[in-house]
């Protein structure tokens, strides 16, 4: 048995804990090794310092001081509101919450408005040029018609209201509105006549009050081409106050313009498009215009959609129909049943209701 | 050994789950029983008293802290010692990095600081000379330990100054029996080398 084994199983025997075996071993080797006789004292004697050093007394203020920042540490507990709020730390989920939602609202809400700008510009840049307005006067002597039944309907309220000077007024004010002053004047009166028949608002404002009906009445009155004497009698009168309406120009032209901008105009822009053929979303062309509109009005009732509005024109016709846009293959394939279809990669599924237009053009 | 420590019933079992409740009073009664055995671990350890002052406050607070985690598979007093040795250690570590220590090596060993004098309790009545010769002797044998390296220190701090077994040492130190009697031994060794240069003979 080496001294250096002994002397590491000494530490242990000291203490009393070695083992039966190792104890009488080591004592053994005690008996004729010096070395590790000396070893064993010197380690006595430095477990012996150790031992002398005592046991040192806590001062009072310890145990208040440990007191005292416990009990600071277990205020700040009770708030789960003050916790959410409270800076630092690694969470800020309120913070985290609310910027996520922002970001999601601003992305909803520019997605929202997208298609709306896109239309009011193709508005704008269609505007610049007025020939596209004149066209619409040979394609549609019909609506044309209806503004006559319309106007002679509405002859007996007018004279009541001739010398009520605010009304005329504003009618004046209506009249500046129109973009492209007189160079087409029964093409803006059946345009006009057209958007009225089209924006439900302005529908309701016919049938309901006649007092407000009469004013863009007589305002039409001027805008065609005047034949009959009463009307020559009219105008006159309702340009009289030659400074109120200059200055009503000024203004009007003002909004005229911000109206372009919005949505007034785009309506119009949208609808010479539709008429040109651009703007329908779907384009069918079919052998025979009444059968296909009966077909599609009969396609559309199976979908559970809605035909809103129908526009007839010499050789085409226009629908407004709204649908569930998931039955959107469904409704592309029964119209394909009836005609050609260009158009439909326009179209994708998306949950809800959905408007398209379709154009039927006879072959 | 260890085994007996597990079955044992936790003596503070029941004021600990006191403190799981956010009972501070209860909380209270641990800091007054364990405050001076956790403050002369850590002044051993330390040779400092103010240094084991603020090591003792923030154990107490981090155990408040972490009370609810405390899984009783352990003693409530060994996890409570285990984190003050731990943060002894760390404030060793951090001394050594900001380089405070430097005379307390071997070469210079009773350079102590004479208040610790005064907080030494005198326990008996004995001579004056024999006194200021048991003073002395406690300040050599501290600057000692000051002098071993963190692993020997807290053997000999926690096995040869406070008495806990080497199962409790396993526990605390989260190290093998066996490493813990070897470790001892080696401590041992260094101790006897550095008294016996301090103090010329050991006799």
């Amino acid at each position: 048995m080496e001294c250096h084994d002994i002397q590491e199983k000494i530490s242990a025997y000291i203490e009393g804990l070695a083992s039966h075996e190792e104890k009488s071993m080591i004592e053994e080797h005690l008996k004729s090794c010096q070395e590790c006789k000396t070893f064993l004292a010197d380690l006595k004697k430095t477990v012996s310092y150790v031992k002398t050093l005592e046991d040192i007394e806590p001062t009072a203020w310890l145990s208040q001081k440990i007191m005292t920042r416990v009990r600071e540490e277990a205020v700040p507990k009770e708030g789960f509101i003050h916790k959410l709020f409270y800076p630092l730390h690694i969470k800020l989920p309120v913070q985290a919450i609310a910027t996520i939602l922002i970001a999601m609202s601003a992305f909803y809400i520019f997605k929202t408005i997208q298609p709306e700008t896109r239309s009011s510009k193709v508005a704008v840049d269609e505007m610049t040029t007025p020939q596209v307005l004149l066209k619409d006067k040979d394609l549609s002597p019909k609506s044309t018609k209806i503004e006559e039944d319309v106007l002679s309907g509405s002859e007996t309220p007018q004279p009541i209201l001739k010398d009520k000077v605010p009304v005329r007024d504003q009618g004046l004010k209506k009249r500046a509105l129109r973009p492209k002053g007189k160079i087409a004047p029964s093409v803006t009166g059946e345009e006009r006549q057209r958007l009225f028949l089209e924006g439900k608002e302005e529908v309701m404002t016919y049938e309901k009050s006649k007092s407000v009906l009469s004013e863009p009445m007589e305002q039409l009155y001027h805008e065609k081409e005047s034949e009959t004497p009463d009307r020559y009698e009219e105008v006159p009168k309702t340009q009289a106050p030659v400074e109120k309406q200059e200055a009503l120009k000024v203004f009007s032209d003002v909004t005229a313009k911000d109206d372009s901008k919005v949505g007034g105009i785009s309506l119009e822009a949208r609808k010479v498009e539709r008429e040109k053929g651009k703007y329908a979303d779907i384009t069918l062309t079919v052998v025979s215009l009444e059968n296909a509109q009966k077909d599609i009005e009969s396609i559309v009732e199976h979908l559970k959609g809605k035909i809103i509005k129908t526009e007839i024109f010499e050789d085409r016709q226009v629908l407004i129909v709204t649908y569930d846009s998931t039955k959107t293959k469904e409704l592309l394939e029964q119209l394909r049943l009836i005609g050609e279809i260009e158009g439909e990669a326009v179209l994708e599924e998306r949950e809800g209701s959905k408007e398209i237009s379709i154009e039927i053009l006879e072959k | 050994m260890k085994e007996r420590g597990k079955k044992a019933i936790d003596e503070d079992t029941e004021i600990v789950s006191l403190c799981k409740k956010g009972n501070i009073d209860a909380f209270e009664v641990l800091v007054s029983k364990y405050q001076k055995k956790m403050l002369n671990i850590a002044y051993r350890m330390l040779g400092d008293y103010d240094d084991a002052c603020e090591i003792v406050q923030d154990a107490f607070v981090s155990v408040f802290k972490s009370m609810k985690h405390f899984r009783e598979e352990a003693k409530f007093s060994t996890w409570l010692y285990t984190i003050v040795v731990n943060l002894s250690k760390n404030r060793l570590k951090q001394l050594k990095i900001q380089g405070h220590r430097e005379e307390l090596i071997l070469d210079n060993p009773v350079s102590t600081d004479r208040q610790q004098l005064k907080r030494e309790p005198v326990s008996g009545e004995p001579s004056v000379l024999e006194n200021i010769e048991k003073i002395e002797t406690q300040e050599v044998v501290q600057s000692c330990i000051n002098s071993l390296d963190y692993e020997f220190r807290e053997v000999i701090v926690l096995r040869d100054i406070q008495g806990f077994s080497y199962g409790e040492l396993s526990d605390m130190l989260k190290i093998k029996e066996g490493t813990v009697k070897s470790r001892l031994f080696r401590a041992r060794e260094v101790l006897k080398k550095c008294l016996k240069k301090v103090l010329g003979d050991l006799y």
